[in-house]
């Protein structure tokens, strides 16, 4: 989609806005017209080209009067001018959001989140700007506002207007030949702006592994490297827009020396009076001023579409038009109540198989390839294999955290079209082997959402082996547990991970390798914990002999495939590599 | 609200001091600019007034060409002019955001718990952002248009000391005026820019959580969170804009003023006969030009309160400092392994509630100790001791004899390493993931440290060997990134090791890929392994077993 017709629809959003803005810059745009007027008939009165007028004192307070109407016209527009703005910036960000939540979670950011956050934040900004009455909106008033100006100079004298306007012409075809390289340093400037923000948000990601390592001055001299590269692209993309600016700016100190020339002779002939020359001078100056707001427009319309396409490409392959799509806001009216989704009784789950199912990640080619398996209600299936064989790959492409690139997967039989939003509670729920938490107390970590009211949180709390932690939380289930959950240890923030998975209860339970951050001890009473609940069906990624050795199957995986699939007893007897893993836990 | 201006002046002192000759030259440019545009209204009375009086056609083509011409150049300056502002703030900020994230990086783990990497961007890369123009043409742009003005009223004196107080008077009035409503602003720009550091915490916190919201069908709730971050949004928003306002509509009020001004002066000084007609004009174009340094001021405002805002932000982080109570002086740590007593400690995170108490052992160089405990018990927490990401509320620990708190931090963590079961792989080159940024570490030295961990073949195939460069994330498996962080260790080459649940992301027989890795590591190095499986601890020749009650330690 062009960039203008995407404008076109984020402004259509809320014409009554942009109505208002629009009328406010043309009465805004037409005062200075006004008061060349005034200067005028000053001029000429004073210079005794006009009859002398007792008004003159008049004419001397008039630029008040006309002032006055601006301010006040000034002072409305400017909430409804920050409210227009902003409704344009929400609803590209809105869109974006929703188009990521609807990703495959796992794959659902092309870079890393600080480089995400650049692009929310600073290419919204740039094509809310461009949207707004500060570009687009003033530049069509604007020149309205120069229609009314130069069909006053032509009535005046139109051989000077002419020739004072021709300059102008020149200037827009040199803007039209520079647009290419506008976008070009706009898109370098803004990608190294990205690496400096990609790197903050790393930064402050692993604070603690970069004190251990004492590595704070070495981190901030690569900081300065990249700084020094944004430094340069930034000064190469204002510059030149400095550049054109000048050229334009300078058209109007063009104009106002051609006129100089022109109207010499009229001028000692008397034809072109002093309150003409104040008119033209002063109208000069307004047309290259306009000349320099469509140099600028059309400049900030290239930059505008380099951060229309980086947005674009942050959501990969989302329609083009749903980044401007009319999706509701919410600003003043509650957000619906979410519909929760109730399991259908055909949902229940008896039976899930898995058939080819295949990921390759792009850039190293490794993953899962052609994994087949069946699990049924109320037994335990564990994944197991050594570092990089594959086993989270494979729980992410089942579940659509990953799009499967061949394969299928069929609940009870039927085939599941969209396992992102297919695998969801009350079908599943799932825990990655590095959970993350927010910033928020305990208990919204738990419910993510979900209505204490329907949920039982104390259950949840007690199968995740979380209470005795709980009760030693200074505010218990309300204690803010801090950015990504920091002020918890590693097991706690993995059992709360847990419990919110429990507090789901879905058909089905994903752990992928719950016992990392447990202690054996904590993590049997969690094993002991899930079986007591009725009917669990789980699906886990486990190397500890108590949980192979409780499993109903293991799926043994190797370079990427299932190697084998059996009870701990028969992969033991048939599999040096099983016995290795299984051993290897024991012996030490 | 009001901000210290000793605050503005010592930040632009620092971070303008290195760049001297660039800002002199900047000043030099801004001054030759101002003499341009104070000569050329000069040369339109010229045209005017000889126009008037049958002057020869060729003289004025004379004056009107001399107009232009001056314009050009005046336009050369000011582009010059841009871009030497343009490097003076970028570099500037880049400084600034440079040591604002060291100092942050400085703060204890207390800091950092409560904030989130997407606030951190704002803070550091959104406040600094707009101080660029504060360094780079807040201070000339004043202090030029300042000049302009002053220039503009001495030159109406030289004309008619009657045209030069009235303009005068205006000018005073101006500049009061402005002055009185210069913050009005701030409070909006402040209310925005903390709205705006919240919506972006939230949104990165939510993007880096996308797997467990998409899994756990939570996207209603990220929703709802979202909805309400963009309301208080709005809201600083328009309280913003509100400030805004007010600044637009005085420096517009003060406009209309300037221009009836300067018609009232020329219509009575004509009428005296005290000038001419030409002159009148010269006044009223000196008045108009009045206009672009007061738009001008206006804009310098607005930054300024945009600066102000961020400036203060800046400042109270620059303010804070480390509770770590006592900075090393500096005491010598002794080469080779290291000794570790720790004495009766005592530490909790939350006064009154001790997540160790009494605690106290003591290994000889080269010794190695277990620890192990339930999860939460506090074993990560003797680790961070040791390291001293906090200092204990009660006790001592002593390293080689020295306790820590007189040692120089930079030191303690070069003889301290730690390998914890979460590791960051950042986008970056192999290279600058092993040796976080060190570029003093030979490449011979990381090549070995690979060999020791059996990775040289995989750093081998990758496409460019060291300088490839890995995603954010590293498309590694944890395990993977489990041993570049014993990687990291190794280049280190410390005289105490702590391994921190090191291996409990790998299968065992990953882990046994790494066992002769540790026994090297663990060689000559006094260790403690922390780990809650049994069969870690082997190697220890004594474990220490961590209870909500009494410690015991226990021979192996």
């Amino acid at each position: 989609m062009k960039p203008w017709r995407t404008v076109l629809r984020l402004l259509a959003y809320r014409p009554w806005l942009v109505a208002a803005c629009f009328l406010s810059w043309v009465l805004i745009s037409l005062t200075p017209t006004g008061l060349g007027l005034v200067a005028r008939s000053f001029f000429n009165a004073l210079s005794g080209s006009a009859p002398a007028l007792d008004s003159l004192w008049l004419l001397a307070v008039l630029p008040v009067a006309v002032q006055s109407g601006r301010l006040l016209v000034t002072w409305l527009s400017v909430p409804v001018s920050v409210l227009q703005r902003f409704t344009v910036s929400a609803l590209l960000t809105t869109n974006m959001l929703e188009q990521i939540l609807r990703r495959p979670g796992a794959r659902a950011l092309p870079g890393s989140t600080g480089d995400a956050i650049s692009r929310f934040r600073d290419d919204a900004d740039a094509v809310a700007l461009f949207a707004s009455m500060i570009t687009v909106i003033s530049a069509v008033a604007e020149a309205l506002s120069a229609g009314v100006t130069l069909g006053l100079m032509l009535h005046i004298n139109a051989f000077v207007t002419v020739a004072a306007v021709l300059p102008l012409v020149g200037v827009m075809i040199v803007a039209k030949a520079a647009g290419q390289r506008i976008g070009r340093y706009r898109d370098r400037s803004r990608t190294a702006a990205a690496r400096v923000t990609g790197m903050l948000g790393e930064i402050f990601t692993m604070v603690p592994a970069l004190k251990l390592a004492g590595a704070e001055a070495n981190v901030a001299g690569h900081l300065r490297r990249l700084g020094d590269q944004r430094r340069a692209h930034a000064v190469q993309d204002s510059l030149f827009t400095e550049l054109l600016r000048s050229v334009y700016l300078n058209t109007a100190n063009l104009g106002t020396g051609l006129v100089l020339l022109l109207a010499a002779g009229s001028m000692r002939s008397g034809t072109f009076t002093v309150g003409d020359f104040a008119l033209f001078a002063a109208y000069v100056g307004r047309l290259a001023g306009f000349t320099g707001v469509v140099g600028d427009l059309l400049a900030s319309y290239k930059q505008m579409g380099v951060s229309l396409r980086r947005m674009q490409a942050l959501l990969e392959d989302a329609p083009a038009v749903a980044l401007a799509a009319h999706s509701p806001l919410y600003l003043d009216t509650p957000l619906p109540e979410r519909h929760r989704r109730s399991l259908q009784p055909e949902e229940r789950l008896n039976r899930l198989e898995v058939e080819d199912l295949t990921y390759e990640y792009p850039d190293s080619g490794r993953g899962v390839r052609g994994a087949t398996f069946t699990l049924t209600r109320g037994t335990l299936t564990v994944i197991t294999g050594r570092v990089g064989s594959g086993k989270s790959t494979l729980l992410r492409a089942l579940l659509g955290l990953l799009p499967a690139q061949g394969g299928a997967v069929h609940w009870n039989g039927r085939v599941v079209d969209h396992p992102g939003s297919f695998f969801q509670p009350p079908i599943s729920s799932y825990t990655p082997q590095v959970p993350v938490l927010f910033s928020a107390t305990l208990k919204e970590n738990i419910l993510l959402g979900l209505p204490e009211a329907e949920a039982d949180l104390a259950g949840a709390v007690h199968a995740a082996v979380l209470e005795q932690d709980v009760a030693g939380l200074e505010k218990r289930l309300e204690t803010e547990v801090g950015a990504r959950g920091v002020k918890l240890s590693g097991g706690q923030v993995q059992r709360t991970a847990a419990a919110r998975m429990f507090v789901r209860e879905p058909e089905l339970l994903v752990f992928d390798d719950l016992s990392s951050a447990l202690d054996e001890e904590t993590e049997e009473k969690l094993w002991e914990r899930l079986r007591a609940r009725k009917e669990t069906t789980c699906l886990a990624v486990s190397h500890r002999p108590a949980v192979l050795e409780a499993a109903d199957q293991i799926l043994l995986m190797s370079q990427g495939r299932v190697e084998m699939i059996g009870t701990a007893p028969q992969l033991l007897a048939a599999s040096d590599e099983f016995r290795a893993i299984l051993e290897g836990d024991r012996t030490h | 609200m009001s901000i210290p201006l000793t605050q503005y002046w010592r930040l632009l002192r620092r971070y303008l001091r290195p760049q001297g000759p660039k800002v002199l030259l900047l000043g030099i440019l801004l001054l030759t600019g101002i003499g341009l545009q104070l000569y050329y209204p000069t040369v339109l009375q010229r045209f005017i007034d000889q126009a008037g009086a049958g002057t020869p056609g060729l003289r004025l083509l004379a004056l009107a060409a001399l107009f232009l011409g001056l314009a050009i150049a005046n336009q050369l300056l000011a582009l010059w002019a841009t871009y030497l502002g343009q490097e003076i703030g970028w570099r500037a900020t880049n400084e600034l955001r440079a040591e604002l994230t060291e100092h942050l990086l400085g703060l204890d783990l207390s800091y950092h718990k409560d904030r989130t990497a997407g606030e951190m961007i704002e803070r550091i890369d959104g406040d600094v952002t707009p101080l660029a123009n504060f360094f780079s043409a807040f201070v000339v742009q004043v202090a030029a248009n300042a000049l302009l003005l002053a220039g503009v009223l001495a030159v109406l004196y030289t004309v008619d000391w009657r045209a030069g107080l009235a303009l005068s008077g205006f000018a005073a009035l101006h500049l009061t005026v402005l002055l009185r409503t210069r913050h009005s602003a701030m409070p909006g720009w402040q209310a925005s820019r903390q709205a705006s550091s919240q919506f972006f915490g939230y949104l990165g916190e939510r993007l880096a959580g996308l797997e467990e919201i998409r899994a756990n069908g939570a996207e209603h709730a990220v929703r709802l969170g979202f909805v309400q971050a963009l309301r208080t949004r709005l809201q600083a928003e328009l309280k913003a804009g509100r400030g805004m306002a007010i600044m637009l509509v005085v420096s517009f009020g003060l406009l209309a003023v300037g221009t009836s001004t300067a018609f009232g002066v020329g219509l009575a000084l004509v009428r005296a006969g005290a000038i001419s007609v030409g002159t009148a004009y010269m006044i009223f174009f000196y008045t108009e030009q009045l206009r672009r340094p007061t738009e001008q001021i206006v804009q310098q405002m607005q930054d300024l309160a945009r600066a102000g805002a961020s400036i203060s932000r800046i400042g109270d982080l620059l303010a804070m400092r480390s509770t770590l109570a006592v900075h090393g002086e500096g005491a010598p740590l002794p080469d080779g392994p290291l000794a570790l007593a720790v004495d009766r400690l005592t530490f909790g995170y939350i006064p009154g509630v001790p997540v160790l108490e009494n605690l106290s052992f003591a290994l000889k160089p080269g010794e190695v100790l277990g620890v192990r405990g339930r999860t939460g018990i506090g074993k990560s927490t003797l680790a961070r001791l040791v390291a001293r990401l906090y200092d204990p509320v009660g006790g001592s620990i002593r390293l080689g004899g020295v306790d820590v708190r007189s040692v120089r931090l930079a030191d303690l963590r070069r003889r301290v390493g730690v390998v914890t079961q979460e590791v960051q792989i950042f986008r970056g080159t192999l290279r600058d993931n092993l040796t976080l940024f060190d570029a003093t570490v030979a490449d011979s030295r990381i090549w070995a440290a690979l060999d020791e961990l059996g990775l040289r073949e995989w750093a081998a195939s990758l496409p460019n060997g060291l300088d490839t460069e890995l995603a954010s994330g590293g498309g590694l498996s944890a395990g993977e990134a489990q041993l570049l962080a014993f990687a990291r260790v190794f280049l280190k080459d410390p005289g105490l090791v702590i391994l921190d649940e090191a291996s409990s992301r790998l299968d065992p027989v990953t882990e046994q890929r790494l066992e002769q890795a540790i026994d090297r590591l663990l060689l000559g190095r006094t260790a403690i392994l922390i780990a809650h499986r049994l069969s870690t601890l082997r190697r220890a020749g004594q474990v220490l077993s961590l209870q909500s009650g009494p410690e015991e330690v226990v021979a192996g």
